[in-house]
């Protein structure tokens, strides 16, 4: 497993992987910002007066990110902001779960909610989170 | 590597990245000043918008005074299907409704309901008594909801909401239409 986790086409394809999902993500968000404002508003977790201004913000920062990521160049430093952005969505995806709020996560532009899906979204980003560190170990050994 | 060096790393990549985020929402402002419709900075809720555009709607008839939610179970939505008892409207964004609706339904998304409206304002103005079944995707949607109160304001007196909605009518493997 070591092995294989060093090993530089794998290490690629991870982060073309999550590359490609944050700038995908982000650039669906971009094209309808007010759907992904309703989605944030669900969660009840920000104030209303954050909720628009981040609904435009982060789908530009998941773009850049991603972009960072796919490029190569900056693997500690995007590695970490996908760390950390996966970190936040997890917590806001588990503090949905145990409130029983049934909604659609948002995660890639507007879906039917169901109660399944926070834990799907919960799941994903888990796999996001662990590919991340990984390319953030990596990082860090190489600098 | 030490601990210190990562250290150092981790506090170097956290300024990196707050400017990262002040960079995105100085390009999220001005591509948003770019949009058609930009949006506001301050959020409305869907109840509020969709209000918001009720008003808009200059239309004959003063609103009713029904508060009260009229709902109808799945066997009462099944008889009022066969028998087109009651003009049914799907009120979830129209990408859900061209991928499947029930029978005979018309689209009515919540999130364009000015537009949506005036497209099928003819067949709801000639009575507007007539028996008017709303429904969305689930138990936890609230656009039939918002949609019904909607109605309501226009002056709809027999709104009723089929609350299981779209996921509980596919579950029960009923006829469904879709949209060419």
């Amino acid at each position: 497993m070591k092995v294989l986790l060093s090993n530089p086409i794998v290490l690629w394809c991870i982060r073309l992987l999550i590359g490609g999902v944050f700038i995908y993500a982000g650039f669906l968000k971009v094209l309808a910002p007010l759907e992904f404002a309703d989605n944030i508003e669900q969660y009840k977790i920000l104030p209303l007066f954050l909720v628009n201004v981040t609904a435009l913000t982060l789908p530009i920062f998941e773009c850049i990110v991603g972009t960072l990521l796919v490029s190569g160049r900056y693997d500690r430093l995007a590695s970490s902001a996908v760390v950390l952005m996966s970190s936040l969505f997890a917590v806001a995806l588990v503090s949905v779960i145990v409130r029983g709020l049934v909604i659609d996560c948002g995660c890639f532009g507007t879906s039917e909610a169901s109660p399944m899906s926070a834990w799907y979204a919960l799941g994903r980003n888990i796999l996001i989170l662990s590919g991340a560190l990984i390319l953030y170990t990596k990082a860090l050994h190489f600098d | 590597m030490k601990l210190s060096e990562i250290g150092s790393l981790v506090s170097r990549d956290s300024i990196t990245i707050l400017g990262l985020g002040i960079l995105s929402l100085v390009v999220a402002l001005f591509i948003n000043q770019l949009r058609a419709a930009p949006l506001s900075l301050v959020y409305q809720s869907k109840k509020v918008r969709l209000l918001g555009s009720v008003e808009q709607l200059s239309v004959t008839g003063g609103p009713t005074n029904e508060s009260s939610e009229k709902i109808i179970s799945l066997d009462r939505m099944k008889r009022i299907v066969e028998e087109s008892e009651a003009l049914v409207i799907d009120t979830r964004p129209a990408l859900f409704y061209e991928l499947g609706h029930i029978p005979e339904a018309i689209s009515l998304p919540r999130d364009n309901f000015k537009a949506g409206y005036q497209n099928i304002r003819t067949q709801l103005e000639h009575n507007k008594s007539q028996r008017i079944v709303v429904y969305c995707s689930s138990l936890s949607c609230e656009d039939s909801g918002l949609v019904a109160e909607a109605l309501n304001k226009l002056g709809y007196t027999n709104v009723w909401i089929f609350k299981q909605g779209w996921s509980a009518w596919q579950k029960a493997n009923l006829t469904e239409s879709r949209s060419q």
